[in-house]
């Protein structure tokens, strides 16, 4: 260690980095340094001063979170002068902040708390000598819908402002002056909070000021009890805590030492309420008709013994367990010998899985992505589809300024407010963009290849990605559930091949275990393990097969039909064939279903999900419910069906817990330049709303408080051509219509249109056709 | 000398009915308790306004050795906080008087009430309409 120096702490050497703040050598040793305002999420502000210390050799005490290690450094951490400097500052904090611990609910966890009991204050001479007629006039926001702030509590750490920008890219908080003649924390433009309400800033805030009106008065936190368990809203795999009390989830919360770094989105930390009882199936049905779980359970197998095993089609939703899906795995092929076996993780990742090259790492920690300089997000809004990537996107480009970003996708999203090179395409010419890319890459590189697109694609970004030693290559989810998918995939391929050794594959997924899918084998094309088999049935063929009849029968496992095909479809399916659906949410599926047997929801029920890093997060068991678990069921099922379930099988695959996935490719692919053909009307597009994950995230306060309805997108011209305006109402009309509310949004390219997905009561695929993500579409004002 | 041990037993005896009784003739008379003595709770009231004391800080609910006290919060239309339910347990409670210590709003006293026999457990669990209707003997 070239950089290595040797500093003294309250005597005793210590070894340090250059690179490093006393504050960080301080921690790693075990010695404690108060600090407010400095949080690992995001490094030193500077704001509080509590952190000071004594160096020796210099007159006032010095910021240890901002001030770098030298050799020789000879620091005291506790000594008379700097605790004196200390008690000034919380003198400070101290005057005018009300007394109302009582029913604070930070009480208990405040570090406003820690630090006066630590530096034992008991009187406030800076609060005796002020005129209590200048006690600042300050606002308690109470209509930020999900947040709560309260400025009277603040200490103006600059903790929220800061992980707002830094963290979230959001930057929607500032210290902004007020009438009373001090600053405030506020919304820069000091409207109402309108953001992304993922609730970073209430997870840092040291003092109650900024709160979850969720959880307001809810609970003490000494009385929680956490559980870690993994948040069950996509694939990120978010380690969270949930707080029981009472066997309820009061709040989530998370910690500094996750993968995740503590930060959750909107639908990780606020829309725990998803798993109350009225969202749940409470009985099981038959028919419509509320029967035991014993007669429901015979009532499925009667159906399934009374089908051909090619007849029996069985879905899984990518959100259950592995052990439960392993579980479907070995019943559908084994006991009813059947091939008709897939997963919803076929409309995007299971795509890109298959045509996956030799020699490209599949999975990647996320965490790793700061080894990358030029992170090239491809196909999607990332921030939209998967909060976490978008966090480390920040971090890697805000935060540590390492990396530079290049961004394909149709529109400006958020990431590019990073400062990014843009590569635009229209909606529909995914497959001919990557194409033209790969042709201009090819020949940049040096490498011959007949691959090629009719594109321009700028040069710097070309550059960007030659010349870059580590890519992160992030798969937008959207692209791969173009109808044309399959196509994109394999250009993806073909880039990721031409990339080789440097690339690093992030896909993202809002079901929370589609990687689990591929690991137990449910998905079309993949055996347990991951290992690659024979393509036998897809879920784009269901419809068909049902009008058909050549499927008479479907087991669906947490797959509501209706959030990947359109009513119309997902009604042919229900009323066509004898639907087996074990779910715990009341989906609209559960309504129509010939049997519904209710399963444990999240957080009753133990097992695992794989994350989009490949790893086996654990899934605990945090409330008491008189559901069974899916696997249970399943087992039950298999056994009256006559055929027991080896579970030790299941046991030893789980604790194996690692893939056999490889690729598999070894040159490149001819892509045809498959598009789509949209009509003379505006290019529609189904989206994915960060507020939604699933139909049933609908049901929870956080995400339906965040975003009640969805709205339409549309470029302010194509509004003013059609007569709509910001707020108001339209019919969008693709196969059938819908009424919207209409966003004017600058960003929006002109002639395109984007609709999101998964509100409840809103079908998004009844517009575009199942399976489909693109229409040709009208806007019509109002009715 | 003839009855001796009959006339000491019977002096004691005649001696004694014409001294002031020392039981107390319980029901029909009552002992005065001390002036600090730990029976029944109350949940006091403001004066003024009659709405209860009780915020809700938790903190008779964390101190009570015996678990025998709970709460459940409620916020009121002007953001308040106030208990909407509060029970104690006297089949569990000790009486040790830590609850009323602890509590930062004086919303919690101890009465003289001390008669609380039961026939049934369950009436043990004194509601929040009991505890701020509790009627003390002094008045």
């Amino acid at each position: 260690m070239a950089d290595a120096v040797k500093i003294k702490i309250n005597g005793k050497e210590y070894e340090a980095e250059k690179s490093e703040s006393i504050l960080q050598v301080a921690r790693r040793n075990g010695v404690y340094i108060p600090a407010i305002c400095y949080s690992d999420r995001f490094g030193a502000i500077g704001a509080c001063r509590i952190c000071a210390v004594e160096i020796v050799g210099m007159k006032k005490p010095m910021l240890s979170c901002a001030m770098k290690v030298k050799d020789g450094m000879e620091i005291f951490t506790d000594s008379e002068k700097v605790q004196e400097f200390r008690k000034k500052i919380v003198y400070e904090w101290d005057k005018f902040h009300p007394l109302q611990c009582g029913v604070c609910d930070k009480s208990g966890e405040c570090d406003l708390q820690d630090i006066n009991y630590e530096l034992n204050i008991t009187e406030n001479p800076s609060e005796e000598a002020a005129d209590p007629l200048t006690v600042p006039d300050r606002s308690i926001h109470y209509e930020w819908r999900i947040i709560h702030h309260d400025a009277n509590l603040c200490i103006q750490c600059r903790r929220c402002v800061t992980i707002c920008d830094r963290v979230v890219n959001f930057g929607i908080l500032a210290l902004v002056k007020k009438d009373w003649g001090g600053r405030e924390i506020d919304t820069k433009d000091g409207k109402p909070l309108e953001c992304e309400f993922c609730g970073q800033c209430v997870s840092i805030c040291p003092t109650g000021a900024m709160s979850s009106k969720l959880f307001k008065y809810k609970a003490r936190p000494w009385e929680l009890a956490k559980v870690r368990t993994t948040c069950q809203f996509c694939a990120s795999g978010c380690q969270m805590d949930l707080n029981i009390k009472d066997n309820a989830i009061l709040r989530v919360t998370s910690e500094d030492n996750t993968p995740n770094r503590a930060n959750l989105c909107n639908l990780g930390r606020f829309n725990y309420s998803v798993v109350s009882r009225k969202n749940l199936i409470e009985h099981p049905t038959s028919n419509g008709k509320k029967v035991s779980l014993e007669k429901a359970i015979k009532e499925a197998v009667d159906i399934l013994k009374s089908c051909k095993s090619d007849e029996i089609a069985a879905i899984s939703g990518a959100r259950e367990t592995v052990e439960e899906q392993l579980t479907l795995k070995l019943f559908v092929e084994n006991a009813l010998s059947s091939k008709n076996l897939d997963s919803f993780a076929s409309t995007h990742i299971g795509k890109l899985y298959r045509v996956l090259p030799e020699g490209i790492e599949p999975f990647n920690a996320v965490s790793d992505m700061e080894e990358c300089d030029v992170i090239f997000a491809f196909g999607g809004d990332v921030a939209n589809e998967m909060p976490r990537l978008d966090w480390q996107i920040t971090r890697n480009v805000k935060l540590l300024k390492q990396s530079k970003l290049i961004t394909a996708y149709w529109r400006d999203a958020k990431i590019d407010t990073l400062g990014s090179v843009a590569l635009r395409y229209m909606p529909g010419e995914e497959v001919e963009f990557l194409n033209s890319l790969f042709g201009a890459l090819a020949n940049s590189l040096g490498v011959k290849s007949s691959v090629k697109g009719s594109l321009e694609i700028p040069e710097d970004g070309v550059k960007l990605l030659s010349e870059a030693k580590k890519v992160a290559l992030i798969v937008g989810e959207e692209a791969l559930e173009r109808p044309y998918g399959e196509e994109v995939a394999k250009a993806l391929a073909n880039i990721l091949m031409l990339l080789g050794e440097k690339v690093k594959l992030y896909a993202s997924s809002k079901y929370n275990n589609s990687y689990g899918v591929l690991f137990s084998g449910v998905a079309d094309g993949f055996d347990t393990f991951g290992r690659r088999k024979e393509q036998s049935f897809s879920l784009y063929e269901l419809p068909n097969l049902v009008k058909e009849g050549k499927v008479k029968s479907v087991l669906l496992l947490n797959a509501d039909l209706f959030t990947v095909y359109s009513d119309e479809d997902a009604r042919a399916i229900l009323d066509g064939a004898s639907v087996i659906y074990i779910d715990s949410y009341l989906t609209q599926t559960a309504e129509h279903a010939r049997v519904v047997i209710p399963s444990a929801p999240f957080s009753m029920v133990n097992g695992h999900y794989v994350n989009i890093e490949g790893r086996f997060n654990s899934v605990a068991k945090a409330l008491e419910g008189d559901f069974k678990p899916a696997s249970e069921i399943l087992l039950e099922i298999s056994n009256q069906y006559g055929y027991s379930i080896p579970t030790g099988v299941i046991k030893d695959a789980i604790s194996k817990a690692s893939f056999e996935l490889e690729g598999v490719n070894k040159e490149f692919n001819n892509v045809e330049s498959k598009g789509f053909e949209f009509g003379d009307g505006l290019k529609g597009v189904l989206v994915y709303s960060k507020f939604r994950s699933g139909i049933f995230s609908s049901f929870g306060d956080g995400a339906s408080i965040a975003m009640n309805e969805p709205v339409v997108e549309v470029n302010p011209e194509d509004a003013e051509e059609n007569g709509l305006e910001n707020g108001g109402y339209a019919t969008v009309e693709g196969l059938s219509a819908l009424k919207l509310k209409v966003k004017v949004d600058e960003k929006m390219p002109k002639g395109v249109i984007s609709v999101p997905l998964w509100f409840y009561g809103y079908n998004g695929y009844n517009l575009s056709g199942s399976l489909n993500n693109l229409f040709s579409a009208k806007l019509l004002k109002g009715e | 000398m003839l009855f001796n041990d009959l006339r000491k037993g019977l002096a004691v005896t005649i001696k004694y009915l014409f001294t002031h009784p020392v039981t107390c003739q319980y029901p029909d008379e009552r002992l005065d308790l001390p002036h600090r003595a730990r029976w029944l709770h109350k949940l006091e009231t403001y004066e003024d306004s009659g709405k209860i004391k009780c915020i809700d800080c938790g903190l008779c609910e964390r101190i009570c050795p015996s678990k025998c006290i709970k709460i459940t919060p409620k916020e009121n239309e002007d953001h308040t906080k106030n208990a909407a339910e509060y029970d104690i347990d006297l089949g569990r409670c000790l009486f040790c008087g830590l609850c009323v210590e602890v509590c930062p709003e004086l919303a919690l006293s101890m009465t003289d009430v001390y008669e609380l026999a039961e026939y049934d457990r369950e009436r043990f669990v004194y509601t929040k309409e009991q505890l701020l209707n509790v009627k003390t003997k002094k008045g």
